[in-house]
């Protein structure tokens, strides 16, 4: 069987680049970063290295940037990268996914008055670390990805490749739920589902972008 | 692309990606006030 691994690294590595950009209006776009791909167990990880010399607004504690990673993550794929004082948090940044748990909004700019993301949609509060605070997100928290960072100039993030699930709202009714199989797929691919009772379901098929195929 | 089920309990949903640029994609289910998104990867 011919081995896919080099291609499949190669292909993960430009399916995950990451444009980086300022949190603060207007949005400017200082850079782009293309990940070493690494395997954990059965897993394609993405290691991304934000140098802070080229990001200096990390120099400063309360200082963000965005790494928007295309096509992962869902319609707003951006990953928040923040920096904060070590004394109160026992660690120099954080990287949460910009995405409420609840109905996937994204946040709002963080507030350095109370310390907290709000989410755009239904108004769930959530810390620096991602973990709930208020509202109908109801206990679930921003996902957070693995840093390190160990004083230097680099700051290496892993960002899961191929991650099963990209969100999930509400599904109290779901009985069963497939992943799509194949996945990765080149002809067909196929998932199957069951829900409690009968109901009218809707399937849309959309590109990275959120447009529809 | 989209797809509609009246009335529906359990289904097996294939999809021909045959057409589609390599690239991620993503299905989105709603059924009643519930919602599911999830991801694929077409490569050749």
């Amino acid at each position: 069987m011919k081995d896919l691994t080099v291609p499949m690294r190669d292909f993960l590595r430009r399916m995950l680049a990451a444009s980086v950009f300022t949190t603060a209006c207007p949005h400017i776009l200082p850079g782009k970063i293309e990940p070493e791909i690494k395997k954990k167990n059965d897993k394609f990880l993405g290691i991304f290295k934000v140098k802070i010399s080229k990001y200096p607004v990390l120099e400063k504690v309360w200082g963000f940037v965005v790494l928007h990673v295309d096509g992962v993550f869902g319609y707003f794929p951006n990953i928040i990268v923040s920096r904060v004082p070590n004394a109160d948090y026992n660690c120099d940044f954080t990287a949460l996914l910009d995405q409420c748990p609840h109905l996937c909004y994204v946040m709002y700019s963080f507030n350095e008055e109370t310390f907290t993301f709000t989410c755009t949609g239904q108004g769930s509060i959530f810390n620096i670390e991602g973990g709930y605070i208020w509202g109908p997100a109801s206990g679930r928290v921003l996902q957070r990805f693995e840093l390190k960072y160990d004083g230097g100039d680099d700051i290496l993030i892993g960002v899961p490749a191929l991650a099963g699930t990209v969100s999930v709202e509400s599904d109290e009714q779901m009985s069963f739920h497939t992943d799509c199989r194949p996945n990765l797929c080149s002809e067909k691919t196929s998932f199957e589902f069951g829900i409690e009772s009968p109901a009218s379901v809707t399937i849309r098929i959309t590109r990275s972008n959120g447009t529809e195929v | 692309m989209s797809y509609q089920f009246l009335e529906a309990r359990a289904k097996r949903v294939d999809l021909d990606v045959s057409s589609f640029p390599e690239g991620v994609y993503f299905y989105e289910m709603r059924y009643g006030t519930n919602h599911l998104v999830k991801k694929f990867v077409v490569q050749r």
